[in-house]
């Protein structure tokens, strides 16, 4: 029986010249959900991230992987580049697709494998890929874009690019920083219908402000405070906690 | 056909550069050229072979060398052993004389035999660029930092060579040699200059094709992308630095081909080819003419040194540095696709490249 958890975050805390970031900090993501984080600003989500895709090194704790069908590997102390390997990509927080290459070309970069500089000198893009492609840009509405520089994609149609080329290198986990920031109505929720259609085949942690899009999309919410767990559970209970309404909610959102 | 002309505009450019070049020395026989003109010419085949080098480095990756000259030195000095070597017939030179050596030195023995010396060519500017390339970038030195540090080192050889003179015949250099192909100096030796220039045609013509296939496929977007987002690369599951060691190994490679070329047609090499300014006018070369593109290094490099050639004897002579200086400014800030960039924005799609190689003819026929 594998385990349920995909990743299980063990007692982290950061500190940055004395000032904790994050105080022993312990929850798990369980597999194919959609998990958000939540807090005010300074509340270290993003430091969280961080720590996970090695950006940022925990002062003390470790952080447990444990992929589909193999043995768990902790992710503290690995490089950037292995954990991306091992399955796990990250969306930052600024759209950052590569704005002067097309679409296509932005995707070609994100398969998976082949990253080496033989390959990519020699190596062609297989057929299987180019259709794992052209079903990925289906997917986040892209496909009439194909040839488009990336620059010149509206804001919103870059957030859903980057959430393109995080799955077209089949991930086992998605991090997203604020995917819905900067986005009109229509979008949010088109975004949101994305995070529900993939986490059938990934695990997706979110960071997100926007109340209503967390209502649509998140199975389980965690709220941060100052660098510490709040509270966690499903949407209604966050909602409906007294605390959480008075350091978060009370204010209005943000 | 507008397509065609819209996807292989830079190609037809550099055919256009190419059959003009191969004219040369047609116009020579007839004598519409002089000799000097002709050497000149070969020395800017050189030229603009480092500069698609440099444009491979900064115009794709974004990594901003300004210590080039070092590697187009080094191969300069590597071909100038050799050649020195066959007009003394394997003795030792005057100037090791003069430094007090007996013998011929351990590093100057590699320089007796043409293939090995065409090894060492290749092999000691690619081995030195990647030594600093894997700690400058496995440390993550980027941006401005890194052109600080390549002037440093090239300043640092600059001072190198000129202390080392038993060895190197220090301020002066390596002078009275022949090329590869025999002397190339008067009527007589026609045929070898004619030879010689061909060649160096011939490798920038390989050189172009290295680059253009090489920045066509995955592997020139990738440089694209380290350019405009470094990090993201990272975590698209890129091993950014060495994509970065192998670019700027194999742009020095090529800055070393283009000293081997230079020193062949200019018939000597002296530390000043190994000064920072020396460098910092072949990154204009890449600016003026357009980054990015390949042909933009081609065109800039012919350009400014056609101008220079004509323009910087009599009374320009004083101001000729100001101009280029100024010109460098004013693209940087108005123009930052440089000539090629200007065409292509202005002409888009149909006849782009064309007004380029126009521009670029009336200069060649002066």
């Amino acid at each position: 029986m594998t385990n349920e958890n995909i990743l299980e975050i063990k007692n982290i805390s950061v500190c940055f010249d004395g000032f904790y970031a994050l105080t022993d900090v312990r929850t798990n993501v369980k597999r194919h959900t959609v998990h958000f984080f939540i807090g005010p600003n300074g509340a270290g989500k993003t430091t969280l991230l961080d720590i996970i895709c090695a950006k940022t090194k925990p002062t003390s704790g470790n952080i447990m992987y444990y992929p589909e069908g193999r043995e768990g590997i902790r992710l503290t102390g690995m490089k950037e580049y292995k954990i991306v390997e091992e399955g796990i990509g990250r969306k930052f927080q600024v759209p950052s697709v590569f704005v002067n290459l097309t679409v296509l070309d932005n995707m070609i970069l994100s398969l998976k494998g082949h990253k080496g500089i033989f390959d990519s000198i020699f190596g062609k893009p297989s057929k299987e890929d180019m259709e794992n492609i052209d079903s990925v840009l289906e997917r986040v509405g892209l496909a009439d874009k194909k040839d488009v520089r990336a620059g010149s994609l509206a804001h919103g149609q870059k957030q859903w690019l980057e959430i393109g080329m995080q799955l077209v290198s089949k991930p086992e986990i998605i991090m997203l920083d604020e995917p819905a920031a900067g986005m009109g109505k229509p979008e949010t929720f088109r975004t949101g219908e994305i995070l529900k259609d993939i986490k059938k085949e990934c695990t997706v942690i979110v960071i997100e402000h926007d109340m209503d899009f967390v209502k649509q999309a998140a199975d389980i919410v965690t709220v941060l405070h100052e660098g510490k767990i709040l509270m966690e559970g499903n949407i209604s209970d966050v909602l409906a906690d007294k605390t959480v309404q008075a350091v978060y909610l009370g204010r209005g959102g943000e | 056909m507008k397509d065609m002309l819209k996807k292989q505009g830079s190609n037809i450019c550099f055919a256009f550069i190419v059959i003009l070049l191969a004219l040369v020395p047609v116009m020579f026989s007839a004598g519409l050229m002089n000799s000097s003109t002709v050497l000149f010419l070969g020395k800017c085949i050189a030229f603009a072979v480092v500069a698609m080098g440099l444009d491979l480095i900064w115009g794709y990756t974004g990594i901003l060398s300004l210590g080039h000259g070092l590697y187009f030195a080094l191969g300069g000095y590597a071909m100038a052993m050799y050649l020195k070597l066959q007009s003394t017939g394997g003795k030792i030179t005057d100037f090791m004389h003069t430094g007090g050596l007996e013998e011929l030195p351990l590093v100057w023995k590699p320089f007796l035999n043409l293939p090995l010396s065409i090894v060492m060519i290749i092999l000691v500017p690619a081995v030195v660029s990647g030594v600093i390339g894997y700690f400058i970038f496995k440390s993550r030195v980027k941006g401005v930092y890194f052109s600080i540090i390549s002037q440093a080192l090239t300043w640092a050889a600059y001072s190198m060579f000129i202390a080392l003179s038993p060895y190197t015949n220090g301020n002066v250099g390596i002078t009275e040699i022949k090329s590869v192909f025999g002397s190339i100096k008067g009527d007589a030796n026609r045929g070898n200059m004619f030879l010689l220039f061909y060649i160096s045609l011939g490798i920038m013509i390989l050189i172009y094709a290295l680059c253009k296939f090489l920045v066509g496929r995955k592997f020139g977007k990738l440089l694209i992308a380290i350019r405009d987002g470094e990090n993201r690369t990272y975590f698209s599951g890129y091993r950014v630095s060495r994509y970065k060691t192998f670019v700027y190994v194999l742009s020095a490679v090529i800055a070393a081909i283009a000293g081997a070329v230079f020193v062949n047609f200019n018939g000597s090499i002296t530390p000043s080819q190994m000064t920072i300014a020396y460098s910092i006018t072949m990154v204009i070369w890449v600016a003026i003419g357009g980054r990015g593109t390949i042909i933009g290094a081609v065109i800039g490099a012919f350009l400014i040194n056609l101008c220079e050639y004509n323009l910087s004897s009599g009374a320009m002579v004083e101001i000729w540095q100001y101009l280029i200086g100024a010109l460098f400014c004013i693209t940087i800030l108005f123009f930052k696709g440089g000539i090629v960039g200007f065409v292509k924005d202005h002409f888009p799609g149909d006849k782009k490249a064309a007004p380029a190689a126009q521009a670029k003819t009336e200069e060649a026929k002066v």
